[in-house]
């Protein structure tokens, strides 16, 4: 090793202890002193290097770095909170609209949704111990009444027409059995005066306080019957 | 996560002053250093996972650390290759022989280009490998060290000079 490789080999590192350079330096006094000498300029540069470190930074950084999971952690369960709110907030406002609000958007939706449940619930024969009096007495609750019998009633009952308190009344009609609903004022469905789907066919009619439906066969004359109801309710206050 | 804190606490305590001193002459500035340490721990904090090997931390952080100062320069466009008095000044007076001797190499150390300056940075307080810097700093081994040759170089050609200056003044 010349003496220019060994000056760069120190400068570039005075605590180099490869074997080549023990070697050279083992050879030459004043490489030696050289090698020496370096090593105590490196010591002042690394003493100038160490440079002091502000107080307290260490627990600066631990107090940082706590505070900064902390706000990510309460971020997070806030988060969640909020998610788990929302989640139940929809699932009552699901259940809620469920329950109480009308799945169905007009009368004629729901008659014939109605109509089609109960088919074939209903003897087609009149019973004959329905007196004026008992129909009237069934219907109080929706103020209204029959003033005459409007034909050979098979049933008469109380229902919920889309969650409202309504009539049923069943009628034997000249085909199959007429059905008529008694309703309060529904405004929360779309009027229809005439509907129908393959089998059946309705009209209804509204009244001050309520309105009345009537289902039956597509050949019934449900006008006929119409007129009858007509002449014959009666709403009171 | 307590092991995660356990680890991380002890990793501020082992390097938090390496890496500030490592910071501060890359940016010669206290509280620029101090917030590009705060940067580097947190980034460190997050990735704490990735790092598998403890012996390997401090060149981690180092890395993170550039990075930062990388991502700053980016954010901000500083001026910091001008060498900045004031920031360097650490109250001369009552200071011993030793600080004021320090205090003026610091000045000279400050006044090395940059990249001359990193390599030994690394080497004296890092306490790296040529082979090591070299990899940190994405350059060959010979490169590497040809430029902790001429950083010891200037640094030695200043210190002849001003004994010149100080021998001539007091003859």
């Amino acid at each position: 090793m010349d003496e220019l490789e060994l000056r760069r080999r120190l400068y570039a590192n005075p605590n180099d202890d490869s074997e080549e350079l023990k070697q050279a330096l083992a050879d030459d006094k004043n490489s030696r002193e050289f090698a020496k000498e370096l090593k105590l300029f490196d010591e002042k540069i690394a003493s100038a290097l160490d440079v002091d470190v502000p107080e307290n930074l260490a627990n600066k950084l631990i107090l940082r770095q706590s505070l900064h999971s902390h706000q990510v952690t309460k971020k997070k369960s806030r988060i969640h909170l909020a998610m788990a709110a929302s989640v139940a907030f929809m699932v009552g406002l699901g259940v809620t609209y469920l329950n109480f609000s009308p799945a169905h958007t007009n009368i004629a939706d729901y008659s014939l949704a109605h109509y089609h449940h109960e088919a074939g619930s209903f003897p087609k024969v009149a019973n004959a111990n329905y007196s004026l009096a008992s129909i009237n007495n069934e219907m109080e609750n929706l103020n209204v009444s029959f003033i005459e019998k409007v034909g050979r009633l098979i049933s008469v009952d109380g229902c919920f027409f889309d969650g409202m308190d309504s009539m049923h009344l069943v009628f034997e009609g000249e085909y199959d059995n007429i059905t008529v609903f008694i309703i309060p004022q529904a405004e929360h469905l779309a009027f229809d005066d005439k509907f129908s789907d393959d089998t059946i066919q309705g009209i209804s009619k509204k009244y001050p306080n309520g309105e009345v439906i009537i289902m039956g066969d597509k050949k019934e004359a449900l006008d006929l019957w119409q007129e009858k109801i007509d002449s014959s309710i009666q709403w009171s206050i | 996560m307590a092991s995660k804190q356990v680890r991380y606490e002890a990793l501020v305590n082992a390097l938090h002053g390496d890496l500030y001193r490592y910071a501060y002459w890359l940016v010669h500035d206290k509280h620029v250093a101090e917030d590009l340490v705060q940067e580097t721990f947190l980034r460190a904090w997050r990735a704490l996972d990735s790092l598998k090997d403890e012996k390997a931390a401090k060149s981690w952080l180092i890395t993170i650390l550039r990075r930062e100062n990388a991502r700053r320069f980016e954010r901000k466009q500083f001026e910091m290759s001008e060498y900045d008095e004031p920031a360097i000044v650490d109250h001369i007076s009552s200071t011993t022989e030793q600080q004021l001797e320090d205090h003026w190499l610091r000045a000279k150390i400050a006044q090395l280009p940059e990249e001359y300056r990193e390599p030994l940075v690394l080497q004296v307080l890092g306490g790296f490998s040529g082979e090591e810097i070299a990899a940190q700093l994405n350059l060959n081994k010979n490169t590497v060290m040809t430029r902790l040759f001429r950083a010891r170089n200037q640094l030695r050609d200043a210190v002849e000079k001003d004994n010149e200056i100080k021998e001539r003044n007091n003859g």
